[in-house]
């Protein structure tokens, strides 16, 4: 039976008598999302980059910890989750310097349409920063299930499982953050220079 | 003109979040959702809640696109940590088997009673040594008896200063917390220095360190 088939419990139970490619394979199912967490988590690329790798090797690290029974998504969720709090708390970061606009990436993010006007593009870009600033600025249990919903593209059963919480919990969850936000955004009025 | 809400609202707080929330995101749709979606056309309350959370879905699913969809995943470097093979593996293999079971309940049980345990026989050995300390002062106390310090005195001065909790324990280390005892230890070494004291001259003096200073100022003359 090829890794591939393998579910992600499998894996990790091969991972942890030492086999190596069972957890690279974990890895290329999991490393996408797991970035996508970091990203939205964090709103910056170079950051979201650093805490999927940080991530992946403290699991490495802790294979010896994974508990059996625990779904390895809860598990890798965890981790990255506590990688993405602990580098914030290093940095001391301010809900308004989570994405440092002159990043190359944030710039060329908006170069794709060429026919786009400048205006149209300054105007994109607040808009963007706005709204990276206002899920910055959420509660980190609410932010967490919007970018799981949003970034991840996970379904409610998905989160439920992974995040080890009822499906009411979940959705409440998603509502209330998606409130927060627009209140947020409501209060923070686009500037354009 | 005041604008008002058209609203006849009977669903639960916690309702309208779960049916807002399955009908924007179009999961797990049913009856339920299919109601609530024409609830949506006369009720307002509900109506500007949900248009509320579709639109922050639309801008957070706009950066997601702007931002995030472009970039490349990361490749993930693992350090080349060497699984340990041999009897090392075997051992790791057996502490990883563990990770599944309830041992860690039984290992909280099992530190538990072996405090309990060792706490048992520390106390009943502490409770024999006081024994043989109490049995084991006499001798000392007698050589201080036989050099002319009453056996007996000596006793009722510590008995006044240390609680009886304190002189159960050890003679040597109850002898130096009291004054009484610091006195008559000194006495002793004095006598050792000038055995040819009169020593029953010095005991007429209560205090000590009047006695003290005699026999320092014998020793000087000497
Ligand atoms: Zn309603």
């Amino acid at each position: 039976m090829m890794l591939s088939d393998l579910s992600d419990e499998k894996l990790a139970e091969l991972a942890v008598e030492g086999d190596a490619d069972a957890f690279a394979q974990i890895v290329r199912r999991w490393d996408r999302r797991i970035f996508a967490l970091c990203y939205g988590m964090l709103g910056r690329e170079e950051d979201a980059r650093d805490c999927t790798q940080e991530a992946f090797v403290a699991a490495y690290r802790n294979l010896s910890n994974f508990r059996g029974d625990a779904r390895v998504s809860s598990w890798l969720h965890r981790i990255a989750i506590n990688q993405c709090l602990s580098l914030k708390r290093r940095q001391r970061v301010r809900p308004e310097d989570l994405v440092d606009d002159s990043d190359p990436a944030f710039a060329n993010a908006f170069k794709a349409d060429g026919r786009t006007a400048p205006s149209i593009l300054t105007e994109r870009s607040e808009r963007i920063r706005v709204i990276r600033q206002a899920v910055g600025a959420l509660p980190v249990e609410l932010r967490q299930v919007v970018v799981m919903k949003e970034f991840e593209e996970m379904t409610f059963q998905e989160i439920s499982e992974t995040l080890d919480m009822p499906l009411s919990t979940v959705k409440s969850r998603l509502y209330n953050a998606l409130r927060q936000l627009k209140m947020r955004l409501e209060d923070t009025p686009v500037e354009v220079s | 003109m005041m604008n008002t809400l058209r609203t006849n609202c009977e669903l639960s707080a916690a309702d309208r979040e779960a049916l807002a929330v399955e009908l924007l995101y179009a999961e797990s749709a049913n009856e339920r959702t299919v109601q609530f979606e024409d609830h949506l056309a006369e009720c307002d309350y509900c109506a500007f809640a949900f248009a509320s959370i579709a639109h922050a879905r639309l801008d957070v699913a706009e950066w997601q696109s702007v931002e995030f969809a472009p970039l490349s995943t990361p490749k993930i470097d693992l350090p080349l940590v060497a699984q340990p093979h041999g009897f090392a593996g075997v051992v790791q293999r057996f502490v990883n088997s563990l990770n599944g079971l309830a041992w860690r309940p039984i290992a909280a049980v099992s530190i538990m009673i072996a405090a309990i345990g060792a706490s048992a026989i520390f106390l009943a050995r502490a409770a024999s040594q006081n024994e043989l300390a109490l049995t084991a002062a006499k001798p000392a106390d007698a050589r201080l008896l036989s050099i002319g310090i009453p056996y007996g005195e000596t006793q009722d001065i510590e008995a006044d200063v240390i609680p009886p909790s304190v002189t159960a324990r050890p003679a040597a280390p109850a002898k130096r917390n009291t004054v009484a005892a610091v006195k008559a230890d000194s006495r002793v070494k004095r006598k050792e220095i000038r055995e040819p004291l009169d020593l029953d001259e010095r005991n007429d003096i209560a205090d000590g360190s009047l006695r003290l200073s005699v026999l320092f100022d014998e020793l000087d003359a000497s």
